[in-house]
């Protein structure tokens, strides 16, 4: 799972990496983890094109908004890749997207739970994103089906809002466009409309 | 599990619950739970003694604090019932031990996290120990096997810290003790799930 100590990992080390494998690097050690589950895919792709349709698209939503699922974002000597992350579309250059991974720190990120990935989400890489002023960090659990979303102060993290199944969600920065848990993660096969 | 919100629930409606049903009133909501799970009383009471032995019974550590398991707490309006509460000794009066319910404020909070309970603890239950001063929180999940480390500023509850499965834990307030997290699931882990 992480490179021998020996020396700090560089960009190099994720590109040698096989194809379906994520790299991301931070303080100096590389750690790699396969393809997420389906279902913590499905929740990522899901809460991005929820968010994509009023703040990035929709001619009458709110806008402002750049949204991106699984980004490699490179923050100082970090490269992480948050599930989803947003930005306030005038941060980012125009070409953005010619770029081979962005270089400037999200506004927002939301990061998808899983057994081996929480405590390096919830330590090292919210460190990270704090210390490179993201403002706010949601974490879902696809397992307990739970949203916590923490709000930056200084460099730590407060603890904001928790949010289970049932519940409407209307976390911040996102307020204006409130979801349920049961449209993240579906627990049967949509049915097309007719 | 809540009471119909017709009036606010008072210490009647706790005193009228059968044994083994645990009560609590937030504000002015009845909630109640059974039993809990094995592996949470195991985890409640591993963690209450690995503190305990160095901070409550000076072994290894400097003493000066007083443990209760699932104490129940009146921090003004609200009933509450924490899974371990301590308290800097000198804060509790020397007949502590008299009363049936304990209204000074512990100054370390650690909830044992469960999918009924989880919702609870992380809204209501948190915002009522930061208004009433409680100074750190901790929250233990036995079925992800980490611990989580929140330390009170003003009425934020601010992540200090991550711990996960195995990993040596030295959190605040406590950093005279370093212990194996380890030591709250003795149990082999159940089947896998789905992987992610």
């Amino acid at each position: 799972m992480t490179s021998p100590a020996k020396r700090p990992a560089t960009y190099a080390d994720i590109e040698a990496l096989p194809p379906h494998v994520t790299g991301e690097i931070i303080n100096g050690v590389l750690y790699t983890q396969p393809r997420p589950a389906t279902k913590h895919i499905k929740a990522g792709q899901r809460l991005g094109r929820h968010l994509e349709g009023p703040f990035e698209i929709d001619a009458d939503g709110p806008g402002g908004w750049i949204i991106l699922v699984e980004p490699e974002i490179e923050l100082g000597r970090h490269i992480v890749v948050p599930d989803v992350a947003g930005w306030h579309a005038e941060r980012l250059p125009d070409d953005y997207l010619e770029h081979p991974r962005v270089t400037v720190a999200p506004d927002w990120v939301c990061e998808v739970l899983s057994p081996k990935t929480a405590k390096r989400d919830k330590g090292a890489k919210s460190r990270v994103y704090a210390a490179h002023g993201v403002s706010h960090l949601w974490f879902l659990d696809p397992r307990d089906k739970t949203l916590e979303v923490s709000v930056r102060r200084d460099l730590n993290w407060v603890l904001h809002a928790f949010f289970e199944s049932g519940d409407t969600i209307a976390a911040p920065p996102f307020e204006a466009a409130p979801f349920n848990m049961a449209f993240l993660l579906p627990v049967k096969r949509s049915v097309p409309p007719e | 599990m809540t009471s119909p919100a017709k009036r606010p629930a008072t210490y009647a409606d706790i005193e009228a619950l059968p044994p083994g049903v645990t009560g609590e009133i937030i504000n002015g909501v009845l909630h109640t739970q059974p039993r809990p799970a094995t592996r949470h009383v195991s985890a409640a009471h591993r963690l209450a003694v690995t503190v305990a032995n160095p901070y409550e019974f000076g072994r290894g550590g400097p003493g000066g604090w007083i443990f209760l398991p699932e104490e129940e707490l009146h921090l003004g309006p609200h009933i509450v019932v924490p899974d371990i509460s301590g308290w800097r000794a000198e804060r509790l009066p020397p007949d502590y031990g008299e009363s049936a319910h304990i209204s000074m404020p512990p100054d370390w909070i650690c909830e044992i996290l469960s999918p009924r309970t989880e919702s609870v603890d992380k809204t209501e239950k948190r915002r009522i120990y930061a208004t009433y001063g409680v100074d750190y929180l901790w929250y233990i999940d036995p079925r992800s096997r980490h611990l989580e480390v929140f330390v009170r500023q003003d009425r934020d509850w601010l992540l200090k810290h991550a711990f996960a499965e195995i990993e040596d834990v030295c959190a605040p307030p406590f950093p005279e003790v370093t212990f194996p997290l380890s030591l709250l699931w003795p149990f082999p882990r159940p089947q896998p799930e789905q992987a992610g």
